[in-house]
């Protein structure tokens, strides 16, 4: 019987008439302009055509199951179709979930391309519940019944594809719809089953009507998102560039926004249903939050944004932290993002737009205790004295005495440097004149800033950094509840007046009034780095230890300052010509 | 110990004698008891504890029991030990108080008085209960107090003394219980005396050994003393000890042998010194030889008598034993010791009497020792007796020898009464062998008898030595044995028999490297071949002793002289040569050849020296010395080049030989050594282990057959080649010692000659040495004549003039007057005539020889060079100077063509390896007169420059700039540069920015030279330029020609700006300056400045009313990262196709960095869509004819099925192997249709405060 019908499957590139006119006309379905690919995350209609080979309009030449134009007529009314769809024509290309770091393929970045990471599409989805409700339960259209043909009007989502797949296999099932067998509507299968054989219950259902119809195309992945992540004046931003790269028609973005992404991170479900967690991932909004990242306005950032083939617009975001932690907020966890395109084409009949998501790469927030910060006047001119603000934020603890100390020499100390970078140091430090290179600034209560101005001069022209080398050295109490555990045996063998005691004594009035220094701190921003430039100059120098002296034993880690909570801001002065 | 029990064979005659025990008191309760006293003692053994350490021994004891007499008590000083007893018993049964007091009391006091007068501590009471006896007497006291009675009166504190043996006749348990009590006792008690007496009679025979040095000591007496302890244990059945006894003796007695030969004399030994009388050997059917003995003892024994007696005795013990092979071991030791002791002692022994001693000794021993053991044990032991049966018949021939037994004649009259003399002396024939037919005494008489008996047993004995000899494979020693039958045959004038035994031996001792047997040996076999006539195996031996430094200085020269009679004598045949191998005659030493690296040219002379070392003694005359000489042609004719050949040989030309090592073959432990490794054979199916093995690897090199040492001495083997050639040296004398000889050949064919035999010849003599080795060849060649001409420097460089230098090789050929070498002209390559060339002619060996000046004549296509006269085999060398076009070569147009320069690049990719030069082949034709066809050489010039040009733009204005750049090691100065369009575009104006006419360009430098193109109507598409410059070399004078200037073309398309690109960033609204970390606005101004032209007509260009409009698509690149752009940083613009369109693009960019920024890059593509060809069937609105569709049924049991999987397209394959869809291409506009008007502008950020505390890092 399914032998008897030639299949067709049209996938119409244009909204389709209506109902009536598709009943009106049968064959006009064929003059619909027609699509060869479909996009990942669209949904599909299409139309399913069963005609009757044989001429089943004609009623005499008939085979013996569809014979006649009544036998035809009375299954044509009793067949239903549903369509699925799977991923088909090998393997995923690449974008599953495991190989989030692999570059997208293809379009070689044309300029920056070391700037900028690749993101890797995690899902792709039609109109999300918000805007189209009911998006999951596809409408289902009643065939269209004609003299010798069945037309199926049907809907298949796409959004349920891997990212990355090639091909999409569109499954339909053709069968006959029958009336249930009263005893199945009576008894129900279980029951029929327990009491007969299976055979018996299911030669019926062999002989029904039922074929499956299946076809390939090809399936556009989604814009390429590359993103670029760095820091400014302070300022952590982020570049996303969306490049049509696969499709030659113009694509609109509607939407791109940055979100933490709280899914990840989970493993897989565990059979019991339970979710295990990474540990070292942020689950909750925390510091980050849906709106941390906003778009910078801007004249070229209106949307829609229309993307022709290989065109590539780049989206500016800055996350917005408060400076004071929200409560209960946990420093140091990697919070995961992701990137959200919405985007259209306007070859999508029965789909508005379609949202992407990526994997972009994490963040990690930290927010040191103590933080130095500096800022001047800029630009300046040649030998105009200029002044340094210097501003000392202490949320980390009590010192005893701060003191900041201009010591450019030591910022090439032990340090292997090439000649040409030695060169331009010495430059710098030649080239700027610390008025004042030692000055008390007294004591600093935690919770306090200090605030503190050191003058300046400048002898030539130039970038110059101000921060870095001006050490701040600070002198707090150590605890003295724990003293050195080697250094109790000492005490109880040695006579008072033994050497070793007072070795303890001294070190004990040494760990009174310690004090530390520190430099400048670089944070980690390997992907900002200018290469060739000498304009600027950047030493990530150690923590010097106290001139002091270094303290005869190592500390328990309760007295010692964690240097990671300690931070300074550089601050950078442009030197130019004084003006003739 | 355990003798007793072991049936012992029937010959050994056991020691009759037992200790004696003494029985006093009751002798009829004595006898009674005997039989099973005597009975049941040995049955258990005891264990005899040793004084001085020695290990304890388990030992059945006998006893002798006798009825005790005063008499038997041994007498102060009386060492007898033999007769001494050892225990005193007194038996009595008495019951009886009454009895006891009246009798046995006094009887056993008397008894004990005897035994203390003697000192004797050795006794034992034992009173026998008897029931019976017990019954009948009513009256008698209680047994105890009998025995306490007895304990009381005599055992004084040895109360063990005294026993009670019960019924002893009885068979009860109690009588067994008591005999086993009673034999316990008295064993103990035994072995208590035993051990005491014999303590101190070894006491005092030390004490009397030690005494040996003072005068008066007599050894016989010791001997006696000595033996009668041997006695004692060999009547204990000790035979260990008591052969340990006169080992003690022989070795004493042998000590003072050996002291006498060193001078320090016993008195005593004068005895033995007494002139042999006797000599009738060894007697060894008796256990004790009581007439040698009895003559010791009254010290009137010979050496020979003691030596006799004592390894009779040592013989009988050994034999007890059962060590018969040790017999015989110690009879070799003993016949061999007495021989030289009789000569230390200086004892006169009549002529042979040893002799005969010896002979009849060996036999002795051998038959007793046969007359012990069953034939498989002698047969299984005649490693043992060999010695034996060598000795008696060496002895026997000497005794041959000595009778004139072994002559042809037969004994004289002097002869025969040494024979009798002889025979007296071994006086009559022993009682003990008169009996038996093979007694050794009737077999020497025998032998003595006549000469045929003799040779019959001489034979014999030989024959049976040798077989004894070769079956335990002591093969020296039964060719030894041989040696002697041989001398005996030659005694006998019989050759034949003996060569086959000299032969056999020669070969075992050439086979195993005995220098001096062989010399030895050598000499009886040719006195034997003098005697069988045969010349050449004698001339050969006689050659061979002649040259054997073992030999005398006489010795040899008689060999040699005998050599050299033969030769000398008129030979009967005239021609018939004797071919001897020559390593005895004279060795090769070395080898030397003139000229040394042994090839020639045909016609040359070959000089070849040999070294002979002459091993005769004498001054040999040889008539003539060949060296046979193998000719082969060589295949290979690239050998026969004098280089090749020059080349590969050795240059000293000495070739030594290795000394001869003939006559000391590979030796046994020369052997490679055994390489043995394990093998497991598992079993294929479950790895389970079938087999396992020990295989050696090298059997092949250990199992091989030794070589046949006859082939060394045999002259058969030397075979005398003839041949064609050969080098050859008459009437020479070889001294003895080195002789250098010379050959001298001329070089005939060429090929090569290998020199293959060595023949001396003297008389009809021919001393051949068969193959010379190591191989020594040499070469003849004759050489095509040869013209190479190579450059004098590493490379040629192209436009100045370079040397070149030539060199003929005239190989066979001779240069005549006139000759001449015609070189075609190439149209590229100048030869430069200079009238000073000279020609310089070396000989083959790199002597100049002449030098003529060089005659040079050139016309248009072709330059003669007549060559100077020169011989065969000569050389030429001239340089002479060209000159190659410096110009670059045009792409394209290469020819082929002779003459005419065919460039190339060495490297394809030219950019890349931009230090080689560009390099070009001068293909030159020479017509040599020595050959009809023309030589080809190719000269390879390089040119010093490599130039580049590029195309400068200033907005529409237009620069080409030319760099030339010096690729060579040499300076030049450049001038008159010119570049000249080859277009025909009139309008079209170079215009040179250059100021300087002359300039010097450094080695690895470049100059640059700059025009500007000016034209004034519409510009060309392309254009096609030549690029001149004069150049010379920096360093050299005035050239006396003129130099052709350096030339480089090249094209220029689409030179022509068609765009212009001005990129602005303004700081944001309100500020003065642009700061780090906030937005600026960039605006990029694209300006068309021309119309259309027919470079854009391309697939980009649309048009759509008469407006041409291009698609364009601008990209904003920030290599350096100083910029963050934001917006559309690649986009398509539609351009019209105007001039003074203007397209306008906005974006934001965001300094990174403070300081004088330069601007972003905007660069600028056209987009040209994709290839419509190969994507209509993927556009996207197409109509798809062939949806693919498949078809599935579920249920495969319908019968359709498979005609509905047939039909259609059922799974059919995408027709779009590819992922996604093709793109819109972008092609890059050349450099010379945009102009950046902003690159290189800067805009000055100042830096903004960072005032963070949030510190965000990405990970």
């Amino acid at each position: 019987m399914e032998s008897q019908c030639d299949y067709s499957m049209y996938f119409p590139a244009v909204p389709l008439p209506p109902r009536a006119e598709l009943a009106g006309d049968p064959g006009r379905y064929r003059a619909l302009p027609r699509r060869n690919h479909l996009y990942l995350g669209e949904t599909v209609r299409f139309l399913l055509v069963l005609r009757c080979r044989g001429g089943a309009g004609s009623g005499t030449g008939g085979g013996p199951g569809l014979g006649s134009r009544g036998a035809w007529a009375e299954l044509a009314t009793a067949l239903a179709a549903l369509a699925s769809v799977s991923a088909g024509g090998g393997m995923p290309g690449g974008g599953g979930a495991g190989d989030q770091d692999s570059e997208p393929p293809g379009g070689g970045d044309p300029g920056g391309g070391g700037l900028f990471r690749g993101c890797s599409p995690l899902l792709t989805h039609g109109p999300g519940p918000a805007t189209s409700g009911g998006a999951t339960t596809l409408p289902v259209e009643e065939p269209i019944v004609s003299t010798d043909e069945v037309i199926f009007p049907l809907t298949v989502s796409l959004d349920r594809l891997p990212p990355g797949t090639p091909k999409a296999k569109i499954v339909v099932t053709v069968w006959k719809r029958e009336i249930e067998a009263p005893e199945v509507r009576d008894q129900g299968y279980l029951r029929l089953l327990q009491t007969r054989s299976p055979g018996e219950t299911f030669r019926g259902e062999q002989s029904a009507f039922k074929a499956q119809v299946s076809t390939l195309l090809t399936l556009l992945p989604p814009p390429v998102l590359r993103c670029r992540q760095f820091t400014v004046a302070g300022k952590h931003l982020t570049v996303l560039k969306v490049l049509n790269s696969s499709s030659q028609e113009e694509i609109s973005i509607w939407d791109i926004r940055i979100l933490p992404n709280f899914n990840a991170s989970y493993l897989p479900v565990m059979p019991d249903g339970s979710v295990l967690l990474v540990d070292n991932v942020c689950h909750q909004s925390g510091e980050v939050s849906m709106g941390s990242f906003c778009r910078l306005p801007g004249t070229s950032g209106c949307f829609p944004c229309p993307l022709n083939a290989l065109e590539e617009h780049n989206f500016l975001f800055q996350l917005r932290g408060g400076e004071q932690p929200p409560p209960g907020a946990k420093e140091g966890l990697e919070v995961p993002l992701i990137a959200v395109v919405q985007w259209s084409t306007p070859k999508l009949p029965f789909t508005q737009s379609i949202y992407t998501h990526y994997r972009l790469p994490s963040v990690r927030l930290d927010r040191p205790c103590f933080v130095m910060t500096a800022s001047c006047k800029s630009p300046v001119r040649t030998y105009e004295r200029f002044t340094v603000t210097y501003t000392l934020l202490n949320n980390l603890q009590d010192f005893l005495a701060v003191r900041l100390v201009w010591t450019p020499e030591h910022a090439q100390a032990g340090k292997q440097l090439c000649e040409e970078e030695r060169r331009a140091m010495q430059a710098a430090l030649d080239s700027v004149v610390c008025h004042t290179p030692l000055n008390n600034l007294g004591f600093s209560r935690k919770g306090s800033a200090l605030t503190f101005s050191v003058a300046f001069q400048a002898l030539r022209t130039g970038l110059f950094e101000l921060s870095q080398h001006m050490k701040l050295k600070l002198q707090f109490t150590a605890s003295v509840s724990h003293p050195p555990p080697e250094a109790r045996p000492l005490s109880r063998k040695s006579s008072p007046s033994s050497p070793a005691v007072r070795d303890l004594v001294e070190r004990h009035q040494a760990s009174l009034g310690r004090s530390q220094s520190f430099s400048h701190q670089q944070p980690s921003r390997s992907h900002l780095m200018r290469s060739g430039s000498v304009m600027e100059r950047r030493a990530i120098t150690p923590p010097v230890a106290s001139p002091v002296g270094r303290p005869l034993y190592l500390p328990p880690d309760k007295a010692v300052l964690s240097l990671d909570k300690i931070a300074k801001r550089e601050c950078k002065v442009l030197v130019v010509e004084p003006v003739k | 110990m355990d003798a007793s029990e072991e049936p012992l064979p029937p010959v050994i005659y056991t020691m009759e004698n037992k200790p004696i025990v003494t029985c006093a008191g009751d002798q009829n309760l004595f006898t009674s008891v005997y039989p099973t006293l005597s009975q049941q003692l040995p049955r258990e053994p005891m264990e005899w504890r040793r004084s001085y350490g020695r290990a304890p021994k388990m030992i059945h004891l006998e006893s002798n029991f006798v009825q005790f007499k005063e008499e038997l008590l041994p007498k102060e000083g009386n060492k007898a030990l033999l007769t001494f007893p050892f225990l005193h018993i007194y038996w009595t049964e008495c019951c009886d108080t009454e009895v006891y007091k009246a009798t046995v009391k006094d009887d056993l006091t008397k008894w004990q008085n005897v035994l203390k007068a003697h000192s004797s501590v050795d006794w034992l009471i034992v009173i026998v209960e008897n029931d019976a006896k017990k019954k009948n007497k009513t009256n008698i006291l209680p047994r105890t107090s009998i025995v306490d009675k007895i304990r009381n009166d005599f055992c004084n504190k040895q109360s063990d003394r005294c026993v009670v043996l019960s019924d002893p006749l009885k068979d009860s348990s109690r009588t067994q219980e008591s005999w086993n009590a009673f034999l316990t006792k008295l064993r103990t008690l035994l072995l208590m005396s035993f051990t005491k007496n014999l303590g101190k009679f070894e006491d005092d025979m030390r004490t009397l050994r030690e005494k040996r040095t003072e005068p008066g000591w007599s050894f016989c007496e010791y001997f006696m003393v000595q033996e009668e302890l041997a006695f004692v244990f060999e009547m204990l059945q000790q035979f260990e000890d008591a052969l340990v006894q006169y080992d003690e003796l022989d070795a004493l007695f042998s000590q003072y042998v050996v002291n006498f030969g060193a001078g320090d004399g016993a008195n005593w030994l004068t005895f033995f010194c007494q002139p042999v009388k006797s000599w009738n050997g060894l007697i060894l059917r008796k256990p004790i030889d009581m007439e040698k003995r009895e003559s010791i003892q009254r010290r009137e024994a010979t050496l020979l008598d003691l030596r006799s007696y004592l390894f009779s005795r040592q013989c009988t013990l050994l034999l007890f034993l059962q060590r018969p092979w040790e017999v015989a071991q110690r009879a070799l030791e003993l016949l061999h010791n007495c021989v030289q002791e009789l000569k230390l002692l200086e004892v006169s022994v009549p002529p042979g009497a040893l002799d005969c001693w010896v002979f009849l000794s060996c036999l002795e021993v051998l038959q007793r020792i046969e007359g012990c053991c069953d034939r498989a044990q002698i047969d299984s032991n005649i490693a043992h007796t060999v010695g034996l049966w060598s000795y008696a018949t060496e002895k026997l021939k000497s005794l041959g020898y000595l009778c004139g037994l072994v002559s042809e004649k037969g004994p004289n009259s002097e002869d025969l009464n040494r024979t009798v003399d002889l025979l007296a002396g071994l006086g009559a024939e022993r009682p003990e062998t008169a009996n038996t037919a093979q007694s050794p005494y009737k077999k020497l008489k025998e032998a003595l008898s006549s000469v045929e008996a003799f040779e019959k047993h001489y034979l014999d004995l030989s024959h049976a030595t040798i077989e004894m000899y070769t079956s335990i494979g002591r093969i020296r020693s039964a060719k030894f044995v041989g040696k002697d039958l041989a001398e005996f045959y030659m005694r006998k004038k019989a050759p034949q028999k003996a060569e086959i035994y000299l032969q056999g031996a020669l070969k075992n001792y050439l086979a195993e490297g005995w220098a001096l047997p062989i010399t030895h040996t050598r000499k009886q076999l040719a006195e034997c071949q003098k005697h069988l006539g045969q010349i050449e195996n004698y001339l050969q031996t006689s050659s061979l002793l002649a040259s054997d430094h073992h030999l005398t200085e006489e010795e040899r020269k008689h060999f040699c002289q005998e050599i050299l009679d033969f030769a000398s004598q008129p030979s009967d045949s005239p021609g018939h040569k004797i071919v001897l191998p020559m390593h005895s005659f004279a060795q090769l030493r070395d080898l030397h050849f003139d000229p040394s690296n042994a090839v020639v040219h045909v016609g040359g002379v070959l000089c070849v020296e040999i070294t002979m070392y002459s091993q005769m003694p004498v001054p040999v005359h040889v008539e003539q010395i060949v060296v046979n000489v193998h000719f082969s042609i060589e295949k290979n004719s690239y050998r026969k080049t004098a280089e090749w050949l020059t080349k590969h040989k050795t240059s000293n030309g000495i070739i030594n030989f290795p000394p001869e090592t003939a006559p000391f073959p590979v030796s046994q432990n020369s052997l490679p050594a055994l390489e043995l490794y394990e093998m497991f054979e598992r079993s294929p199916s479950d790895n389970s282990l079938n087999t396992t093995g020990i295989i050696c690897r090298n059997v092949h090199m250990l199992l091989r057959r030794q070589e046949s040492s006859s082939s060394l001495e045999m002259p058969s083997g030397v075979a005398l080649e003839e041949g064609a050639h050969v080098l050859r040296c008459s009437h020479v004398t070889l001294e003895p010692g080195a002789n250098q000889i010379t050959f001298r050949t001329q070089a005939k064919e060429p090929g090569t000659y290998t020199l293959r035999q060595l023949c001396a010849s003297v008389g009809s003599v021919w001393f051949v040495l068969p193959h010379i080795y190591p191989i020594v060849q040499y070469d003849v060649y004759s050489q095509e004549p040869q013209l190479h001409v190579e450059p004098l420097a590493d490379s040629l460089l192209a436009g100045i003039p370079q040397r070149v230098k030539f060199t003929v090789t005239t190989g066979h050929y001779t240069i005549k007057n006139g000759d001449s070498l015609q070189l075609s002209n190439a149209e590229a390559m100048l030869i430069l005539c200079q009238a000073e060339s000279r020609a310089v002619v070396y000989s083959n060996t790199r002597e100049q020889s002449s030098e003529a000046a060089l005659r040079i004549q050139s016309s248009d296509k072709v330059t003669s060079i007549s060559l100077p006269v020169a011989p065969a085999y000569h050389v030429i060398e001239f340089e002479l100077e060209v000159l190659s076009l410096p110009s670059a070569p045009a792409l394209g147009g290469e020819s082929d063509m002779l003459g005419m320069a065919e460039p190339h690049r060495k490297h394809k990719d030219k950019q890349r390896t931009g230090r080689c030069m560009v390099t070009t082949d001068h293909k030159v034709s020479i017509d040599c007169p020595w050959s009809i066809y023309s030589t080809v050489i190719a000269l390879t010039f390089s040119v010093p420059f490599r130039t580049t040009h590029s195309l400068l733009s200033s907005g529409t204005r237009k620069y080409v700039q030319v760099c030339v750049q010096n690729l060579s090691e040499l300076d030049f100065q450049l001038s008159d540069s010119y570049l000249v369009d080859t277009g025909d575009s009139t309008d079209l104006q170079l215009v040179p920015l250059n100021t300087q006419s002359q300039q010097p360009i450094y080695s690895k430098q470049s100059v640059f030279f700059v025009w500007e193109l000016k034209w004034t109507e519409e510009p060309p598409p392309s254009l096609h330029c030549r690029f001149s410059v004069g150049f010379s070399p920096a360093s050299e004078e005035q050239l006396s020609i003129s130099l052709k200037p350096y030339t480089y073309e090249f094209k220029v398309e689409n030179f022509f700006t068609l765009y212009n690109v001005k990129a602005e960033i303004f700081p944001p609204s309100g500020m003065e300056y642009c700061r780090t970390g906030s937005l600026c606005s960039l605006e990029v101004l694209i300006t068309r400045l021309s119309d259309l032209l027919e470079v854009d007509k391309d697939e980009a260009l649309t048009e759509s009313d008469e407006h041409f409009s291009t698609k364009l698509m601008y990209e904003v690149v920030d290599n350096s990262s100083n910029w963050a752009v934001c917006g559309k940083s690649c986009g398509v613009i539609s351009m019209p196709v105007a001039a003074r369109a203007t397209h306008r693009v906005h974006m934001e960019v965001m300094p990174l960095f403070a300081g004088y920024l330069p601007l972003p890059d905007v660069r600028l593509f056209k987009y040209l869509p994709h290839h419509s060809a190969h994507s209509s069937q993927l556009d996207a609105d197409s109509w798809i004819e062939n949806d693919s569709l498949s078809v599935d049924k579920h249920g495969d049991d319908q019968p359709d099925s498979s005609s509905l999987k047939s039909r259609g397209s059922v799974h059919s394959a995408c027709s779009s192997e590819h992922k996604g869809l093709p793109m819109p291409r972008l092609q890059a506009l050349p450099a010379g249709q945009v102009f950046n008007s902003s690159s290189g502008t800067q805009v000055l950020v100042i830096p903004s405060q960072d005032d963070h505390v949030l510190e965000v890092s990405v990970t």
